[in-house]
């Protein structure tokens, strides 16, 4: 892709078109073609603000407050040129709270880029599947595809809060992530603490018929980081990641398109419906207004498989979220310290700036949302639980669990992978 | 208890006397929240009031009694009290049944001065309860006074509360229904103890209800909704303690709205709005104008303790009658001061801001 293509779209038909033929070109590429044209990659970006839905310049002053110009292509749709790397690619408005990024820069650059501007803005954030999304995902790849379809998972549980004190000196910044095309080779040497990345290609219904069993048996296969959406239109599908990275390997851009749409329309409604249920707030009575508060809300209840995390693994988790700036869960808090794995937080969210109240433990974690903080909070933490302490956590939205709210949501989301 | 554990920057294990715990309304009123909140079967807390289908309807509601029964009342010669705020009132929606709670610290006689607010409590969970709750008397189905303590404490309030009741049915007046409930505390967590009444009321089977788990050696206090309240009879270390959490709660508040901010322009924080953000709301209800003055007084010297650790020239910082602002003249300073006040911590202040006159606090810098 050349900033001359690029320039020259005019209108989302024009850059459709031109993705669709990249990615059929792409299918039918040898190995060495394709190391000079990239994969598509989308990146799914949450945006916070009241305007986003609703008009036109809101999204370009986001942008430009990180150095990045949008510039208008039509309504809900932007070219976006970085100063020093030209045109990226597209930035297109899917949902009112969720905008996606196309483009074909090799990952290993284009990753960072990413990380960065979101990393830079309280405005911005990733969209974040966590292992318990991708399992009700999982069950709609199952009835959508057929069962002699290939797909492909990768799993991902790092226990790095399981430290030697050699590990520890050298944790001060966060780790690497891992490669976004797969999962790394070991690093050289013994790795003391529990580290599980592994990728499972094989046919739709093979996968079905064993993974809650083999799930049983080992917990980190709870912790999905990646799922293929098989392509109804060809070979290959769409690899979502657990940090809103989606890869086309499909020969269609369209369809890859109609399956962004598909898990953003889920992945909004679940937020929504998170804030209404768990946002904490006081409601005057409708009886006598300005007289009676009435709580509202439901607190976050996560909580670890028994007998629970090791107080040494507590201890750290402890250290490196509230004694780093740069931290894995992006937390500042003062902990109050209540018993040897008990504390107390009334924190923020440094990514988005806002309060987060939380008590953790050994068995788990409570939060209350207050008001006006975003849902995708609660949707980094669990997924970084799940991630980076225990795969195989039960998490639940007052009495309800997290699964219901994700199936809810995407049980009322049509499913067209034809639509553009 | 393990002895090896961490202390994060500005923390300190908490050390409570469990027993004397339970006594404090504070933990109550925390408590009864806590017990109807919706939380799943495994969680650590047991929602006891929620499972069996209550609600908070509101809290510390003002309520008062009709006029007609307050002037009958004074014929009689039973001092009541004008109005009265219940700590919590539960509600079960699906039945319109009402619980007006209140936590107390000890029991009292019937000589004490607390006799005059229990009467009107009675009097109010009677037949007055949809008045007094400003609904039709239809939408009120039953009502029942539950008053919350230690358990140690609760058969003694008990009778007083019967023996107040008796006095008022001999003087005609027509007292409602009550309950009295104690927690308790063993090795294996915090436990409710409920009266025959309560039983009957609520619809617990059993006479005691295990309302936390708590690991051996911790302190059991949940989250706190309500982290501070001046007009409760909080025991000293309960009053640090929620000093402790109201700060940590308004320096939260302000690195939250400073971390959103864009330079260049100045933050302005309205005292009454950190204190509501901080007190679950409640801060707008307290019409006790001392203690309204005490909780501005304690945050105007946290938010001057705050200022004077970030230690830069010249102070971004202005704090004008109820109001406080941080102006940030460009990203560079945004980033000091979020840098300063992020290392700050509450605990030192919370120990100390006992007075409402002290105005200068020695910090600890890390």
């Amino acid at each position: 892709m050349t900033d001359a293509h690029l320039t020259a779209i005019h209108d989302r038909h024009d850059m459709i078109s031109y993705f669709d033929g990249q990615s059929a070109a792409n299918i039918e590429a040898t190995p060495a073609q394709r190391a000079k044209h990239p994969l598509l990659k989308s990146f799914l970006i949450e945006v916070l603000g009241d305007h986003i839905g609703s008009d036109d310049e809101f999204l370009p002053q986001v942008f430009q407050r990180q150095g990045v110009s949008l510039e208008f292509v039509e309504s809900g749709l932007f070219r976006v040129i970085d100063p020093n790397l030209g045109v990226l690619g597209f930035v297109e408005r899917l949902r009112p709270r969720v905008v996606v990024l196309y483009s074909d820069l090799r990952v290993d650059r284009l990753r960072p880029w990413v990380k960065n501007l979101v990393y830079g803005s309280p405005e911005l954030d990733n969209v974040w599947l966590s292992g318990l999304t991708f399992s009700v995902l999982w069950n709609n790849v199952v009835r959508l595809t057929k069962p002699d379809r290939f797909t492909r998972l990768v799993f991902t549980h790092d226990s790095i809060f399981q430290m030697t004190d050699d590990e520890e000196m050298d944790a001060e910044t966060e780790p690497e992530e891992t490669s976004p095309e797969g999962p790394q080779d070991e690093q050289e040497g013994i790795v003391e603490r529990r580290a599980t990345s592994f990728r499972l290609v094989d046919r739709v219904g093979e996968i079905n018929s064993k993974l809650a069993q083999m799930q049983g048996l080992y917990s980190p296969l709870h912790a999905i980081s990646q799922l293929r959406f098989p392509s109804p239109v060809g070979p290959g599908g769409h690899d979502f990641y657990d940090n809103g990275q989606v890869t086309n390997r499909s020969p269609s851009f369209r369809d890859h398109r109609a399956h962004l749409l598909f898990v953003v329309q889920i992945y909004e409604r679940l937020l929504n419906q998170t804030e209404e249920r768990a946002w904490y707030t006081i409601n005057e009575s409708v009886q006598v207004p300005g007289t009676f508060n009435q709580i509202a809300g439901a607190p976050v209840t996560i909580r670890f498989q028994d007998p629970g995390l090791d107080p040494s693994v507590f201890d750290e988790w402890v250290h490196a979220t509230f004694e780093r700036k740069r931290n894995k869960f992006r937390l500042w808090g003062n902990p109050l310290r209540l018993g040897p794995t008990k504390i107390h937080v009334y924190g923020v969210d440094r990514h988005l700036w806002r309060p987060i109240w939380m008590e953790l433990t050994e068995k788990g974690c409570t939060a209350i949302i207050p008001k006006g903080t975003c849902g995708n909070t609660i949707h980094r933490l669990v997924t970084n639980i799940q991630r980076y302490l225990d795969p195989g956590i039960k998490a639940f939205i007052g009495d309800l669990s997290y699964e219901h709210y994700v199936e809810d949501s995407a049980r009322s989301v049509s499913y067209d992978p034809r639509r553009e | 208890m393990n002895t090896t554990w961490k202390i994060p920057r500005g923390a300190s294990p908490t050390t409570p006397d469990v027993s004397e715990l339970v006594k404090d309304p504070l933990f109550q009123l925390n408590a009864v929240i806590w017990l109807a909140q919706s939380l799943p079967e495994s969680s650590s807390i047991h929602p006891g009031f929620h499972r069996l289908g209550f609600s908070v309807y509101a809290i510390a509601p003002p309520l008062s009694l009709p006029l007609d029964l307050r002037l009958h009342a004074q014929r009689l010669d039973v001092p009541l009290n004008a109005s009265v705020k219940p700590d919590v009132v539960l509600e079960s929606s699906t039945d319109r049944r009402f619980a007006f709670v209140e936590c107390k610290a000890n029991s009292f006689s019937v000589q004490s001065s607390s006799v005059n607010q229990l009467r009107t409590y009675l009097l109010l969970s009677g037949g007055q309860a949809a008045d007094a709750l400003g609904l039709a008397p239809g939408q009120v189905s039953d009502s029942i006074l539950s008053l919350v303590t230690a358990e140690e404490s609760r058969l003694r309030l008990q009778d007083t509360t019967r023996e107040t009741a008796e006095a008022l049915a001999s003087k005609g007046l027509s007292p409602g229904p009550f309950s009295v409930m104690g927690f308790e505390t063993s090795e294996e967590g915090v436990f409710l103890c409920i009266g025959p009444q309560a039983q009957a009321f609520f619809g617990f089977t059993d006479g005691r209800y295990k309302f936390l788990d708590v690991a051996s050696g911790t302190d059991p206090r949940p989250l706190y909704f309500i982290p501070y309240d001046p007009d409760l009879n909080m025991t000293g270390e309960e009053r640090a303690f929620g000093r402790r959490v109201l700060f940590e709660r308004m320096l939260a508040a302000v690195i939250s709205a400073v971390g959103r901010a864009e330079p260049p322009r100045a933050v302005t924080f309205a005292l009454r709005d950190l204190l509501n953000d901080a007190c679950f709301g409640i801060f707008n209800k307290w019409e006790n104008d001392s203690s309204r003055r005490h909780m501005f007084s304690i945050t105007r010297n946290f938010l001057r303790a705050l200022e004077k650790s970030t230690r830069i020239s010249p102070s971004p910082f202005g704090l004008e009658s109820d109001m406080w602002s941080v102006t940030l003249a460009d990203e560079d300073q945004k980033e000091r001061v979020l840098d300063r006040i992020t290392r700050f911590t509450a605990e030192s202040v919370s120990k100390e801001i006992g007075a409402v006159t002290l105005s200068d606090y020695p910090l600890s810098q890390d």
